[in-house]
Order: C-alpha cells, then structure tokens, then sequence
C-alpha cells in the first residue's frame, strides 16, 4: 500500500527531474570551455553541500591532459567532471527539498 | 489550445501546493522544541527496538556489538587490552601537563569528567560547541597553537577526558529556536542521500543495519556517538568522531567536510540528542 504521501513526493520528484533534465546540457567545444563548465557546475554543487568525491580530481586531470596536449582525453575528462557536478547538484537540490521523504519508518 | 495551457497550469499549481502542504516543514518558530525533539527521539530508538528486539538498549553503546554476537566474541577479548589504553595515558599526560603561561586543560575542564556537557549549543555564539573544539578553545585562549582535529593528541586528549568520564548520561538539550535549527540542520544531514553512491547516513545505520554490506555489518545509528574518540584496527590508531565522519563520505563518494565544520558539528548534535537516555563509554575499539 503507497501512501499518500509517499506517493505525492514521487510526483513532485518525477516533475523535478524531468524538468531538470531540460536544463542546458554542456556547451563546450573545447577541452578548455568544457573544464570551465565543470569548474563552474561543481562549485554549484559545492555551494549546498553536495559535491562528489572525484569530480575535482576528474577536473585536475582534464588540466593536466590539457597541459600536455592531450586535447580529446581532457575534454573527456572535463565531460565526466561536468556530468558528476551535475548529477551532485540535481541531487542536492532534490534533497534539500525533500530530504524528511527518506526517514525510515 | 489556450484552454489547455490554462488547464496544465491550473493542474501543476494545485499539485505544487498539495504536496507542500503535504510536506512537513523542516524549522519552526516559537515552538515547544525539548517536546518536538523528544518525538524524534522516542521514533529513532523505537526503531531500532523493533529492529532488534533482543539488544537492551544501554547496550547500543556497544555499536555493532550490540547486534553481531560473533563480532562481539571478538571485540570483547580485545577489550582484555584494550588497544586505546597507551592513549589514554598519554593524554592523562597530555591533560597534566601544563601550558607555557602556567595553566593546563584543568583550568578550563577541572578534573576532566565533562564529557557529558558536549556537544551544546552556545546561545551567544549561535553554534554548537563539540569537546574537540572545546579543547583547542581552551589551548588557544591560553595562548598555544591547536591541535588537528581528526587523530592525534587532541585525540588523546578527548580520550582521556571520555575515559574518565565513562557511565556519565547522554541528555543533550534542545531548547531553543537557534538550538532546535541546529539539530535539523545535522537531522536533515543525516537523511540526506549523497555523494555518487546516492546513500545516507540512515541507509546504512538504519535500513542496512544488521545486514551485511560486503563484509561487514553497519552499526546502528542508535549509540554511535557514544564511544568516540575510537581506536580503530583499520587506522591503528585512535581518531575522533569526526574523522570516522569523514571516512563515510569518502566511501559514498562525496566529498567529505573538514572536522569541526558546521555540518559535522550539527550531525553530532542531531546523533548525540538521538541517543539521549545512553550513557558514554568513550574511547571504544573497533575494527
């Protein structure tokens, strides 16, 4: 048996995230703009708490790659940094919101 | 057409305020906060008895013990010698010893059995006070440099003072707007899913308790902030609640915050208040 509540919050979360996912995706084209994007998402996410483990070491590497002329292996890397950043940023905000729907009973 | 746009809005808006209204409010104002926060209370621990309807409850400061009996057998003959014994004579030595201007832990902690007067919230500076950062307080206001936080001889001396403080009562008070907020910040900390493996303290400490994840089984979240600073066969040596913290979040990949920050300050208070009725039994062994 769902209960109301329960049921209400999956709503509200299904609406948010399918909202969420009509947010501007990375617009990148380069290694460079893309690990500003992630720079830029991730401290988002880290501005609420919500920032992952190995996203700013995904960013170190693509500055790395990058560095050495690694052009496709950094954009790569800035990519995954951004996805993370973004993930952990939809998460956070999901929670904030919501996060008394999670109390076990 | 415009029918339809009007009827989707119409649609949305009455959803939007049905679930918030549905949605409890996470802070309240002018409240009877000791009796909303003794609701809390009574809901966590009823949980956990239901859980495991065979563990007393004094003895959730035992942690995983409490509700693993082969890793109890274990435990308790490590307990035989205990593995945080030298720190703890350490930070006896630590705690007599006196600072350069003269005076020593004692003047601000007396004979060091105080461990049941942390974590509260200090109505002046608006946050909650931790004996870890009460420690380095009455360094600093005696004119030595701090110590870090996470092991170490803060540890030692958190040890020292948890040891002679052992059977005094947890009874954490939450009894003000400021106070209460700082409880559900470290509340709303403690159910909030994070890092990539999209988990919570409660997923572990309470769904997965009892259960094994991998090879071991999570401790309850009743107890755990009980027996801390803790002497840890994986660090082989002593660390303070607020580094084991930290390693959470680390192995749910989220980035963990310094100790003694404001969210780990808070989620001690929140964890402290939940095991209210327990007594301390720091410093404890664990795997």
């Amino acid at each position: 048996m769902i209960n109301i509540n329960t049921l209400l919050s999956s709503l509200v979360l299904s609406l948010m995230l399918a909202l969420s996912g009509l947010a501007s995706a990375a617009e990148a084209t380069n290694a460079t703009q893309m690990i500003a994007e992630a720079e830029v998402m991730n401290k988002a996410a880290g501005e609420i708490g919500y920032e992952w483990r190995d996203t700013a070491s995904y960013i170190a590497d693509a500055k790395k790659a990058l560095a050495d002329g690694q052009e496709d292996q950094a954009y790569q890397l800035a990519n995954e940094a951004y996805e993370q950043a973004k993930l952990a940023l939809e998460q956070g905000k999901l929670m904030r919101e919501n996060w008394q729907q999670y109390i076990p009973m | 057409m415009f029918t339809t746009r009007i009827q989707l809005t119409l649609s949305l808006t009455v959803a939007t305020l049905v679930a918030s209204a549905c949605m409890p409010m996470s802070k309240k104002v002018g409240m009877d906060y000791p009796a909303l926060v003794q609701d809390d209370v009574t809901t966590f621990q009823a949980f956990f008895e239901k859980r495991f309807p065979d563990t007393e409850k004094a003895d959730y400061i035992n942690g995983v013990y409490s509700i693993d009996a082969d890793a109890r057998s274990q435990w308790e003959s490590l307990e035989e010698f205990p593995p945080y014994e030298l720190s703890v004579d350490q930070g006896k030595a630590l705690y007599e010893t006196p600072f350069a201007n003269g005076s020593s832990y004692a003047t601000c902690f007396g004979d060091g059995a105080v461990r049941s007067q942390y974590p509260y919230y200090d109505e002046d500076r608006a946050m909650v006070i931790t004996l870890e950062l009460a420690i380095n307080e009455c360094r600093t206001a005696n004119g030595e440099k701090v110590l870090k936080y996470k092991k170490g001889d803060l540890a030692k001396v958190s040890a020292y003072m948890s040891f002679v403080s052992r059977g005094q009562a947890i009874n954490v008070d939450v009894a003000s707007e400021g106070a209460y907020n700082a409880y559900m910040d470290g509340k709303e900390f403690f159910y909030s899913k994070r890092g990539q493996f999209n988990i919570s303290c409660a997923d572990c400490h309470m769904r997965a308790t009892g259960f094994y994840l991998r090879a071991d089984v999570p401790s309850p979240g009743l107890g755990q902030t009980s027996h801390f600073p803790t002497f840890r066969t994986k660090w082989d040596a002593l660390g303070t609640l607020h580094r084991r913290y930290g390693g959470c979040n680390e192995n749910i990949r989220a980035k963990a915050f310094s100790a003694q920050s404001p969210e780990y300050r808070n989620l001690e208070y929140f964890q402290t208040v939940m095991s209210n009725g327990l007594v301390f039994n720091g410093p404890g062994s664990r795997k």
